[in-house]
C-alpha cells in the first residue's frame, strides 16, 4: 500500500508559488519517476505550481531556485520504505553529502546550499521520495512505480493546499 | 599475507565506478585500471525502433551532454538518409553544439575541478569542493554558474524546453532561430567572455605552482583523436578525423568518419564494462589515444577565431610536439570556451539562421551510417545499421569516456606509482587519484542516481590477486 | 421523420429517430468522452468509453451505438462512469507499450488527452509489455503496433471511405492486431492505395508518416468528414 508519510517542521513562512522538480533518467527503468511525476502534475495543471522535469540536478538550478518561494524535490528512491512516498523537509540540517567524486551530480541538499550561499537565501524546500524496484535500460515505469507516482502527486496536493508548508521562513 | 580490506561496493544495480591497481612483489605499482558502467544497454533497447526515432531517444541517455548526443545521432541519420543537410540546419546544429561546449566546460572548471586546485590536494575533502570555493571565492562561483546558464539558455532558444529531445532529425532539424532569440543570445555575450577571459587568467596564473601535477597527473606519450576542417583548424560539428603521435606528427588526416573502423578497434577488456577503443595500425597497446579538448587542441592547426589562437599559441609552449600532460586538458577546455564564445559572436551576425529550409528529405538510400560529433569530453560516433524500411537493427556507441579509459588506467597507474608504497591507500593518494579521473571530466551520467552519488571505489591487488586494501569515495 | 423526446443529465433534449445517444448529446451540448468514435464513419462500440446510464437499465450503454428512443432518461456523468472510463483508459496504457516522450504523437493523442481529462493519474494493472513490432515496409507511412489501441477507425475509414479494404483486424483478445490485406507488411499490399486516410483518422502515434520524430505528428480529422459529406450529401463547404 502507497501511503504518505510526512515529516513535517513547521516554521513561520512567507507566501508564494511552489516549483517541483522531478529529476532521473527516464531510459533506466523506474529512475524516471521523478519526470513521471512532473508529467501528471502537467496534466492536473494545478494553479501557482510549476513543474519542471531534469534529467539530473546541474548547478544552474540555483538560479531557478532563487525564484520560488517553495521547492519540491521528486526522486526514485530504493530505501525500504515499506512502499511508503516519503516526504522529508529539507532544512539547513539536512545532510546531502559531498558533490561526489566526479561531481556531475548534485543532491537536493546541495542544491539549496549552493543557493543560499550565492544570493544569501533559499527556498523553503521539501523532497518527495517515491519508492522503486527496477533500475533497469528502457524507458517505462514498473507497476510498483507507477502506483508511487498517484501517491507523489497526491502528497504534492497535500503540501500545495497545506499553508504550512508553502508559506515562505 | 597482507590484511585484506573489503568495502562491499553496493547494490543492487550496475553503476559504481572501480580502480584497481596492481602491486607486484615488491608493493610497486605495475597497473591501473579504471572501470565504468555499462553502455551497451543503451544500445540494445534502440534495436527495432525507425531510424527517426533515434535523435530524441539517444538524446535521454545522458544528462550531462543530450545535446552531443543528439547531434550525432542527426548525422548518423543523415547518412542513411545520403542527403545534404540545407546550409541553415547545419548552422543551428553547430551553435548548439558550441553552446553545449560552453555549458559543459562551465561545469567541470569552475564547479568541479577549480575547488581542487585552489583549496588545495591536500585540504580535507570537505573543503575541496564547491562549497570550499564559495567561502574564499563566491565571484567566481556565481560567474560560473551564470556562464554555465548562458550556454544552457543558447541551448533552449534554438530547441526549446520541450521538444528539445528532438531538435535535430535527421536531414535537418525541426525549428529556425528567431531575430528576438538572436538578441537574447546578444545579450549573454560579453559576461560570458568576461567570464571565459577570467578563467583562463586565474589557470595560467596558478600553472606557474602547478608544475608538479603537470608532470605526475598523466603526462605521457599517447595518439590523439579529433575532428578538424578542411585546412586542419579546430572543429567540433562536420569535419574529418585526424590522429596525431605526442611528437606532432600527423598519422591519418581528413579520414571520413563513416570509414572510422578502419583505423579504431575496440578491445573488449574481460575485467571492464567498457570498450577500449585503440588506433588499430598500433594494436590494443601501443594504439592508445586520447580524445577530448586536450586533443583537438593538438590535432588541429589553428583554432580559427583570433582570442582563441593567441591562447594556443601561448598553450603549444608546454611542449615542442603534443601536449601530453592530462593535466593540461583544463587549460584546453578554458581554450575551447573562448572559441565557442568567438564563434557563436561570429556565427549571430549570419542571416542564413534565420532561413526557413531546414530539413532535407529522402528515403533510406543507405543500410549504415555513421555520425561524428565533437561531444565536449571527446569525439562521439554513433554507427547505426538500418533494414531497409529504417528499422534500426544494430547500433554502436563510441563514446569520449571509453575512447579516454586506457589514458585513464595510465593517468590513475602514474599517480599511484608516485604516491603509493606499501598495501595501503593513503588519503593523499586517493584525493590526487580522483583528480587524475577528473582530468578527463569523465561522464558517468547514463548511469542511475536512485543510490544517490555513484562511488568510486579504489582498491590495492597484490600480485597473487588478493585485495590488499580498499577505499570508497561517494 | 419522427422526432423522440428524451432527457440527458436532467436536460430535456429532442431527436430524429436514428439519433445516436451520442449525437444527441452532443446537438444538447453535452459532451461525452469518446475514443474509437470518428465523425464521418459508423460507429462500432469498440472502446466503451462512451458508456452512459440509462434509467431502468442496470447495464452500461454506448452512447455511440445506442439509438435515442421515447422518455428515455440518460446520464453521462456518475462515479460509476468516471470509475469505468478511468479503468478502460488504464487497461489500454497497461495492454501495450505507450512512451509517451519518444512518440510521434506526444501532445497530440487522443488517448493521451483522455488520460489527462479523466484524471488518470495511474494504472492499477500490470503492465502487459508484449514484444511488438514497427512495419515501415510502406513508402510512405508506418504502423507502431506498441502504440495501437485497436479503436478500428482505420479499418473504418479504409472500408467506408477509401473503399480500398486494406485494413482489417486478426487475431483475439491480446492476439489482436491491425493487419494489411492478408497479414503481409504494409508495403507489400496490392490494395492499399496510399490515400493516408487511416493516418489522419488514427487517434494515437500507432500510425504515422514516414520521417516523423517525436510529437511531430499532427492530424486533421475534419478531411475525413468533409469527403463522406461531399460524397454523400453533395455538400463541398469548406
Amino acid at each position: 500500500m502507497n501511503g504518505v508519510a510526512i515529516e513535517s517542521n513547521p516554521r513561520k513562512i512567507r507566501a508564494g508559488g511552489m516549483l517541483v522538480i522531478g529529476f532521473g533518467n527516464v531510459l533506466r527503468g523506474d529512475d524516471g519517476v521523478g519526470p513521471a511525476v512532473v508529467e501528471a502534475l502537467e496534466r492536473l495543471g494545478m494553479d501557482g505550481l510549476q513543474a519542471e522535469a531534469h534529467h539530473q540536478l546541474t548547478p544552474e538550478l540555483a538560479v531557478r531556485l532563487n525564484e520560488t518561494a517553495v521547492v519540491v524535490f521528486v526522486d526514485a528512491s530504493l530505501k525500504e520504505t515499506e512502499g511508503d512516498v516519503v516526504v522529508r523537509e529539507l532544512n539547513s540540517d539536512s545532510q546531502g553529502g559531498g558533490t561526489g567524486w566526479n561531481g556531475h551530480r548534485l543532491t537536493p541538499e546541495i542544491l539549496l546550499g549552493l543557493t543560499l550561499e550565492l544570493w544569501g537565501w533559499r527556498p523553503r524546500a521539501w523532497c518527495v521520495e517515491v519508492p522503486v524496484s527496477e533500475l533497469g535500460w528502457g524507458p517505462g515505469l514498473t507497476t510498483h512505480a507507477r502506483q508511487g507516482v498517484q501517491a507523489a502527486v497526491e502528497a504534492i496536493r497535500v503540501l500545495k493546499g497545506s499553508r504550512e508548508c508553502t508559506k515562505q521562513a | 599475507m597482507a590484511q585484506r580490506i573489503v568495502i562491499d561496493p553496493v547494490t543492487r544495480i550496475e553503476g559504481h565506478a572501480k580502480i584497481t591497481i596492481q602491486l607486484d612483489d615488491d608493493g610497486q605499482v605495475t597497473d591501473a585500471q579504471f572501470h565504468v558502467v555499462e553502455f551497451r544497454g543503451f544500445e540494445r533497447f534502440c534495436e527495432g525502433r525507425p531510424l527517426w526515432e533515434m535523435p530524441g531517444l539517444t538524446a535521454r541517455t545522458c544528462g550531462i551532454c543530450p545535446v552531443s548526443h543528439l547531434l550525432a545521432s542527426a548525422r548518423a541519420g543523415d547518412e542513411i538518409l545520403a542527403v545534404q543537410v540545407p546550409p541553415a540546419a547545419d548552422k543551428l546544429r553547430r551553435l548548439m553544439n558550441l553552446a553545449q561546449m560552453v555549458q559543459s566546460h562551465a561545469l567541470s572548471f569552475f564547479h568541479l575541478s577549480a575547488p581542487d586546485f585552489l583549496m588545495g590536494w591536500d585540504a580535507p575533502v570537505e573543503k575541496r569542493n564547491v562549497f570550499g570555493l564559495l567561502g574564499t571565492r563566491p565571484e567566481l562561483v556565481r560567474a560560473g554558474v551564470r556562464l554555465r546558464q548562458f550556454g544552457q539558455e543558447v541551448i533552449e532558444i534554438l530547441g526549446g524546453k520541450k521538444v528539445h529531445p528532438s531538435w535535430a532529425v535527421p536531414g535537418g532539424v525541426r525549428s529556425g532561430l528567431t531575430l528576438a532569440g538572436r538578441e537574447r543570445i546578444r545579450t549573454g555575450l560579453p559576461e560570458a567572455f568576461q567570464t571565459a577571459r577570467l578563467a583562463l587568467r586565474l589557470f595560467k596564473d596558478l600553472a606557474g605552482s602547478l608544475n608538479r601535477e603537470i608532470q605526475i597527473f598523466g603526462n605521457f606519450p599517447s595518439l590523439f583523436l579529433g575532428l578538424v576542417g578542411p585546412d586542419g583548424e579546430w572543429e567540433h560539428h562536420g569535419g574529418r578525423l585526424r590522429f596525431m603521435d605526442s611528437s606532432g606528427s600527423i598519422l591519418v588526416d581528413q579520414l571520413d568518419p563513416q570509414n572510422y573502423r578502419e583505423y579504431i578497434g575496440e578491445a573488449v577488456q574481460s575485467s571492464s564494462y567498457l570498450k577500449s577503443p585503440y588506433f588499430k595500425p598500433l594494436g590494443p597497446e601501443e594504439g592508445m589515444y586520447r580524445v577530448g579538448p586536450l586533443a583537438r587542441l593538438n590535432v588541429c592547426k589553428s583554432m580559427g577565431t583570433p582570442e582563441a589562437d593567441v591562447e594556443l599559441k601561448e598553450f603549444r609552449k608546454h611542449s615542442n610536439g603534443a601536449v601530453t600532460s592530462s593535466f593540461l586538458y583544463h587549460h584546453a577546455r578554458l581554450i575551447e570556451i573562448l572559441t565557442s564564445l568567438e564563434r557563436i559572436e561570429r556565427m549571430l551576425e549570419d542571416p542564413e539562421l534565420h532561413s526557413d529550409h531546414l530539413r532535407a528529405d529522402a528515403g533510406v538510400n543507405r543500410l549504415r551510417g555513421v555520425g561524428v560529433s565533437e561531444a565536449p569530453r571527446g569525439t562521439l560516433f554513433h554507427d547505426y545499421e538500418v533494414d531497409r524500411d529504417g528499422v534500426v537493427t544494430k547500433v554502436n556507441l563510441v563514446i569520449a569516456t571509453g575512447q579516454n579509459n586506457l589514458a585513464m588506467n595510465r593517468t590513475v597507474a602514474q599517480i599511484a606509482k608516485h604516491y603509493v608504497k606499501g598495501p595501503h591507500v593513503p588519503e593523499a593518494m586517493l584525493n590526487r587519484v580522483e583528480h587524475g579521473i577528473r582530468n578527463f571530466d569523465p561522464c558517468l551520467s547514463c548511469s542511475t542516481h536512485a543510490l544517490g552519488q555513484m562511488p568510486l571505489v579504489i582498491r590495492l591487488v597484490g600480485p597473487d590477486g588478493t585485495v590488499l586494501d580498499e577505499r570508497r569515495r561517494d | 421523420m419522427a422526432v423522440r423526446t428524451l432527457t440527458i443529465d436532467s436536460k430535456q433534449v429532442s431527436a430524429e429517430e436514428g439519433t445516436t445517444i451520442l449525437g444527441a448529446a452532443r446537438d444538447a451540448g453535452i459532451s461525452i468522452p469518446t475514443l474509437c468514435h470518428l465523425d464521418g464513419i459508423y460507429d462500432v462500440g469498440a472502446c466503451r468509453m462512451c458508456l452512459v446510464e440509462l434509467a431502468g437499465s442496470p447495464r452500461l450503454l454506448p452512447a455511440c451505438t445506442t439509438m435515442v428512443a421515447e422518455g428515455m432518461d440518460v446520464r453521462t456523468q456518475s462515479d460509476r462512469l468516471r470509475r469505468y472510463r478511468r479503468m478502460i483508459l488504464e487497461l489500454l496504457f497497461a495492454e501495450r507499450n505507450h512512451v509517451c516522450a519518444a512518440c510521434v504523437s506526444n501532445g497530440h493523442c487522443e488517448l493521451q488527452t483522455m488520460a489527462y481529462s479523466q484524471g488518470m493519474d495511474h494504472v492499477r494493472f500490470a503492465y502487459q509489455s508484449p514484444l511488438l513490432e514497427v512495419d515501415l515496409t510502406h513508402a510512405s507511412f508506418g504502423m507502431d503496433h506498441n502504440r495501437c489501441i485497436l479503436c478500428t477507425r482505420c479499418v473504418r475509414v479504409c472500408w467506408h471511405i477509401e473503399g480500398a479494404g486494406t485494413k482489417n483486424v486478426s487475431g483475439r483478445g491480446t492476439h489482436a492486431r491491425i493487419i494489411s490485406d492478408l497479414n503481409q507488411p504494409w508495403g507489400m499490399s496490392e490494395t492499399c492505395s496510399a490515400c493516408g486516410k487511416c493516418i489522419q483518422a488514427c487517434p494515437t502515434g500507432a500510425l504515422f508518416r514516414r520521417g516523423m520524430t517525436a510529437g511531430e505528428m499532427e492530424r486533421d480529422r475534419t478531411r475525413l468528414e468533409f469527403l463522406v459529406n461531399a460524397r454523400e450529401k453533395k455538400q463541398w463547404n469548406v
